[in-house]
């Protein structure tokens, strides 16, 4: 299971669980490396925030930034041609917008800045 | 619009499965067969073999870890399921080897959606307690057979399909009705029928989008069709549509799924997803 983190919160022998990306999705960091200080220094030269990290048998809570959450709301109501009507439907909505809105602070926020 | 009588000849040019699964299939269909000659069949092929062996240790069948061999995997997870884990991966092979008539979309894209679609729609069979949930990875996968098979055979007219779903905000199985006169749905049900794809196959195929059979109850086409519309809203690949259709109501009705059901397996779902993309799609 992995957990998002901001890149200072990086801790020596933490393991990356999603691959760092460029904008030509290209591998910078592979997904499973054992990350350094080394690691937590280049990622803030190359302006990234936020990273995955392995974990295990822990609860996932991500504080998720109220500015990329509303991004990340707009956008898939935006996809969507229905408003949900029942209890389930809005748990895969609400879902949806959390996993847009962790994928917009992995990415570097590229919607925000299109 | 498109004459119905030109997709019928796509369909009819298009290829036929591979030997390896007709000589499988002919094998199984006989009850004197024994399990080695099912494993040197299966093992002539070692590209499918590595990843028969990947999806069988994945946590959605049910074996994490534990499964080395294809005689293993034949004992564990039965022949049926490696029967169709074999199916789903030389369909996949199929089409990949036109990866490059695929104009519109990222072909890596359709298949990681088709694939997500076949993890979710297994993932929500098992967590309801379905008895036989083996056939719904390999019916998610192929739901969406008949829209590859259109954007291969007719990309210029279908670039016109995706107009019309972007600018008229319909569903891009509409827009296809409105320039093919059919949409893939039953496009993709000819092909199954040419191939003599199970007919619970069939039957997802035609019916993924209503989420029922005409007005019949049917779990496989129900599952399928929430798996699709999910898969779509979590952004996981992509079929080529920007916008998403409703679920149909009854179907939840149909399912009894907990209300928390995504918020609550969202980790596993994804973590699925993942391993399993990688395994298919590699190589």
């Amino acid at each position: 299971m992995n957990k998002t983190i901001p890149v200072e919160s990086i801790e020596d022998g933490m393991v990356l669980g999603n691959s760092v990306l460029n904008q030509f999705s290209q591998v910078l960091i592979p997904a499973g490396t054992v990350l350094t200080s080394f690691h937590k220094n280049i990622l803030a030269r190359w302006d990234v925030s936020f990273i995955q990290v392995k974990i295990e048998n822990e609860s996932v809570e991500t504080t998720i930034p109220e500015e990329i959450l509303l991004q990340a709301r707009n956008y898939t109501l935006d996809k969507m041609l229905w408003t949900p009507e029942n209890d389930i439907e809005k748990d895969l909505m609400e879902t949806s917008i959390k996993l847009k809105a962790l994928s917009l602070i992995l990415k570097g926020n590229e919607y925000a800045t299109n | 619009m498109l004459p119905i009588e030109n997709i019928v000849n796509s369909i009819k040019e298009f290829p036929t499965l591979p030997t390896i699964f007709t000589t499988l299939q002919k094998a199984m269909s006989n009850p004197d067969t024994n399990i080695d000659y099912v494993v040197s069949i299966i093992e002539k092929d070692q590209s499918s073999v590595t990843k028969i062996l990947k999806l069988s240790n994945s946590s959605i069948f049910g074996f994490r870890s534990r499964i080395t061999s294809v005689h293993q995997a034949i004992l564990y997870l039965g022949f049926e399921e490696v029967k169709n884990l074999l199916l789903t991966l030389k369909i996949i092979e199929i089409f990949r080897t036109r990866d490059e008539a695929l104009k519109l979309i990222t072909p890596q894209d359709f298949w990681r959606h088709s694939i997500a679609t076949g993890i979710i729609s297994r993932f929500i069979g098992m967590n309801i307690g379905m008895k036989s949930s083996e056939i719904l990875f390999i019916s998610g996968v192929l739901h969406n057979l008949g829209r590859l098979l259109l954007l291969i055979s007719y990309p210029d007219e279908y670039i016109e399909a995706l107009k019309k779903h972007r600018e008229e905000k319909i569903p891009l199985i509409d827009a296809e009705r409105k320039v093919f006169g059919v949409s893939n749905a039953v496009v993709g049900e000819m092909l199954a029928l040419k191939w003599k794809l199970p007919i619970q196959i069939s039957d997802v195929i035609k019916n993924y989008f209503f989420g029922f059979i005409g007005d019949k109850i049917n779990l496989n086409v129900a599952i399928v069709h929430i798996a699709d519309i999910t898969a779509s809203l979590f952004e996981f690949g992509s079929a080529g549509s920007v916008y998403i259709h409703k679920p149909n109501p009854d179907v939840w009705t149909t399912l009894s799924m907990p209300n928390n059901f995504f918020s609550s397996n969202i980790d596993r779902i994804k973590d699925e997803y993942e391993e399993n993309c990688s395994a298919i799609l590699s190589l």
